[in-house]
């Protein structure tokens, strides 16, 4: 299942990837101006999509060794330019690597804005699902260390829902979670 | 009028009366830091910063860190204020679990009702309006109420012992507080400091001076983990653009060293992780002490420690180990101003006893 995963990923024609509009560019062409530059990215099957859009609007991804390492890249981004700053990761256990970076920006008011990529589709299943179906749900797990956690399950709730997201962590200076299926993030967006 | 202002006139009247004001500046205060510089300097009140604030006021403004950290001219000026603003969430360390303040009448400025009465019931609170309006508005209150200067009331008991010399120690090792020394005359003007889970932090917050442009970050007061100030810095070094010093203890280091080769593969210049090495653990070690547990040492002590040097050579950077002050000046100085990243693993001595490492004492117990 995993590499059917990693296979998903290189599915779309790497000629046409600036030249059409994924929901995952969507996303975060409206964001841009409002978070910081610097984005800790720690690659994975489910969040391609995201880290190639990232790329596209002109943030600057930077790629630490470990989850963790991700999550407190993102605290210290944070801390110094108090904007909420990206951090995309996968889903399950790419969430659960940062829990405790997490942590650490709730109870020290770090806007951190987790966005993670969930497997292709609600209910398709893998060892790696964090939709809540095939094991936890990791909105649910990173809940009380956020602002706001949900499953943006639609193009039009990944779009909105980040944006949102990103409002209510610089408003509340508190980390949020969003939590994008692969297969989202691939949509066209209108 | 609303709910808002019986309290805030309240807490000016409580500073007006105070005859031994202290204000206690958390990182909340930086952007009100100027306006509560002067509201202290109007009360003659006596500034200090919690450990994760230390710079948002000039160290020749500040008396020190409180609690954690305290030095003894701290202690002895906390000991003796009656009125304690603190702008501040009173987390674990600043308040002592309450413990710090139980003779004064503090007033707590914050923004969430969920960060009161933690530790303390505060005399009153400001709470519900963003920390720079509610500060705004007392200073206004304050300076209509107290329209002249008033003397300084601390002035004798902020005077320290002074050290002339570095104590002395042992052949191949460097004393704590010489490293401090060395520390700070190696930053440069602009810089950044991340003070990681270690004793040598614990050093740090007693005897490092700092001026607000030189940030200090560290989460010591809440929840802070060994590691994560180190791996903050590469996000700080990244964001400020700033020479940034990673103060992280052997034990720490060990907890997340890939993250050097992230700092290799992005040719961060100009940062440098420093080891306080002092044969691991020495910061548990402290506590273990305080709580009369008797546990295997090897719960927080190795029997010998890694080659940090050689683990930095393996991850693509420069690594150097130093065991004297005058070479730990030098290497510093030229890591924050060239290329890099820098691994400097610092021989200190590990009998020089671990300072205001208290957190399981009593505020009268520590720092004896």
């Amino acid at each position: 299942m995993h590499e059917m995963q990693l296979a998903e990923v290189g599915n779309g024609p790497p000629a046409l990837a600036g030249e059409y509009r994924t929901v995952a560019r969507a996303a975060l062409a409206g964001i841009v101006g409002e978070v910081a530059r610097w984005v800790p990215s720690v690659a994975g099957g489910n969040n391609m999509a995201l880290i190639e859009a990232a790329y596209a609007v002109g943030l600057s991804p930077v790629h630490p060794r470990s989850e963790a390492g991700a999550g407190f890249m993102a605290n210290g981004i944070a801390w110094e330019t108090q904007q909420p700053t990206l951090c995309l990761v996968i889903t399950s256990v790419g969430v659960y690597g940062l829990m405790q970076a997490l942590y650490a920006a709730s109870v020290n008011r770090r806007p951190l804005v987790v966005v993670s990529g969930e497997v292709s589709a609600i209910g398709r299943g893998s060892v790696q699902a964090g939709d809540g179906w095939d094991g936890p749900s990791v909105t649910v797990a990173t809940r009380p260390f956020t602002a706001w956690s949900i499953d943006a399950s639609s193009a039009d709730l990944a779009i909105r829902g980040l944006r949102r997201a990103v409002r209510i962590a610089r408003e509340k200076r508190l980390p949020v979670h969003v939590n994008i299926p692969l297969k989202v993030q691939k949509e066209l967006s209108r | 009028m609303n709910e808002f202002d019986p309290l805030l006139r309240a807490a000016a009247r409580e500073l007006r009366a105070a005859h031994r004001p202290v204000f206690l500046l958390g990182p909340e205060s930086a952007p009100v830091a100027s306006l509560l510089l002067q509201m202290a300097e109007r009360l003659g009140a006596a500034v200090f910063t919690t450990p994760d604030a230390m710079s948002v006021i000039d160290h020749r403004r500040s008396c020190g860190t409180f609690s954690f950290g305290a030095k003894a001219s701290a202690r002895r000026i906390m000991e003796r204020a009656d009125v304690v603003l603190a702008i501040s969430e009173l987390g674990e360390f600043s308040c002592r679990l309450g413990e710090s303040f139980r003779q004064q009448r503090v007033i707590q400025v914050t923004e969430s009702v969920a960060e009161v009465g933690r530790n303390l019931e505060p005399a009153i609170s400001l709470v519900g309006a963003p920390v720079s309006a509610s500060v705004a508005r007392l200073g206004a209150e304050l300076m209509r109420v107290v329209p002249t200067v008033r003397k300084l009331w601390f002035s004798e008991l902020g005077r320290e012992a002074i050290v002339q010399r570095i104590p002395s120690t042992r052949a191949g090792f460097i004393h704590p507080v010489a490293a401090i020394a060395a520390i700070q005359a190696a930053l440069p003007e602009a810089a950044r400091v991340c003070l990681d889970v270690t004793s040598g932090a614990l050093h740090a917050y007693e005897h490092l001076r700092v001026t607000t442009s030189q940030r200090v970050f560290s989460s010591i007061e809440k929840g802070a983990c060994m590691a994560e100030a180190l791996l903050a810095s590469t996000g700080i070094r990244l964001a400020s653009n700033l020479p940034t010093l990673a103060l992280v203890g052997d034990w720490g280091f060990c907890m997340a060293p890939a993250e050097l080769h992230a700092a290799v593969e992005l040719e961060l210049d100009r940062y440098v992780i420093l080891i306080w090495a002092n044969s691991g653990g020495a910061f548990i070690a402290a506590g273990v002490e305080q709580q009369g547990i008797a546990v295997p040492e090897q719960t927080w002590r190795w029997q010998s420690p890694p080659d940090f040097a050689r683990v930095a050579h393996g991850y693509g950077a420069r690594g150097v180990t130093v065991s004297d002050a005058e070479a730990l000046l030098h290497e510093l100085s030229g890591a924050l101003r060239g290329s890099g990243p820098v691994v400097i693993e610092a021989k200190i001595d590990p009998t020089v006893a671990v300072p205001a490492g208290d957190r399981f004492l009593t505020l009268g117990e520590a720092h004896a």
